[in-house]
């Protein structure tokens, strides 16, 4: 039986590796609350400020970035709490606050034909085959928000804030940080303790 | 060896401070306040979400006010 304490404890784990990511490029801070009680458990939610961050870019430019997640701490066989993703949503904006990109899973969906798959959107007018190339949902595979903060800081110039730029075993602390994050979330999905 | 995150960087919201939070993402990006916003958004005046992204955001949040946005039950129409 799994105390309530390790329960905590993973909960606590998880958002504040997904805060520690986030702070290497924004001082905004993450917000969780409880959400809906579902089959596995009570939901939680993450929310990266209601108002979208903005990023600095090295050349003075700016972007803005929108995080949601959505997991459950869901009980292995063996009584180990892991958490599970129920959704997530990472949108990116340019300095007018137009979608630029947008990551998603949110497997449910609403209407005819929910989208199970994690996807990309693209937010542009290109005509590809007959649609339109911004409501077309471009397969991906489950992408890590550790992934796409590298991403922000490498090819779009977002700059890591000042004290994770530093340099600490011959590699930038925002590097160590966002790998050392993956592996926190890796084991916390998979119920290592 | 990995390291633990130890800080304290994520608030926890009441469900009052997280209706307010919606409620003001709701107001800002859609127009309407957030219990006109779960009523169209059951309605289904959103449309398809790839046509209005802001909805889907917000819609996601849901679960923070207790409101699973993809299995409500809408009351049966009057009959």
């Amino acid at each position: 039986m799994t105390s309530p304490r390790r329960r905590s404890e993973v909960d606590a784990e998880f958002r504040e590796t997904i805060a520690q990511m986030l702070r290497c490029i924004s001082a905004d801070g993450l917000a969780a609350f409880p959400g809906w009680q579902t089959p596995a458990g009570q939901s939680r939610v993450l929310r990266f400020q209601p108002v979208r961050s903005r990023l600095d870019q090295v050349n003075r430019g700016r972007l803005f970035l929108s995080v949601e997640r959505v997991f459950v701490l869901a009980t292995d066989a063996a009584g180990r709490p892991h958490v599970r993703t129920l959704s997530y949503i990472y949108n990116l904006f340019d300095a007018h606050d137009r979608r630029v990109l947008g990551w998603h899973y949110h497997p449910e969906g609403r209407g005819e034909q929910p989208i199970p798959i994690p996807h990309l959107h693209v937010y542009g007018e290109a005509d590809v085959a007959g649609r339109t190339l911004s409501r077309l949902h471009l397969p991906t595979s489950r992408v890590e928000l550790e992934t796409v903060v590298t991403f922000l800081i490498e090819e779009l110039g977002v700059e890591p804030r000042e004290q994770y730029r530093r340099m600490e075993r011959g590699e930038p602390r925002w590097r160590r940080i966002l790998r050392d994050g993956s592996d926190i979330i890796a084991r916390l999905e998979h119920g290592i303790a | 060896m990995v390291a633990r995150a130890r800080k304290n960087y994520v608030k926890e919201l009441t469900p009052q401070e997280a209706r307010e939070m919606l409620e003001q993402q709701s107001r800002r990006y859609l127009g309407v306040g957030l219990d006109e916003f779960v009523e169209k958004w059951f309605a289904g005046e959103y449309g398809d979400p790839d046509d209005n992204p802001d909805a889907l955001e917000l819609a996601v949040l849901l679960p923070g006010v207790g409101i699973d946005p993809w299995h409500h039950d809408k009351p049966a129409p009057p009959k």
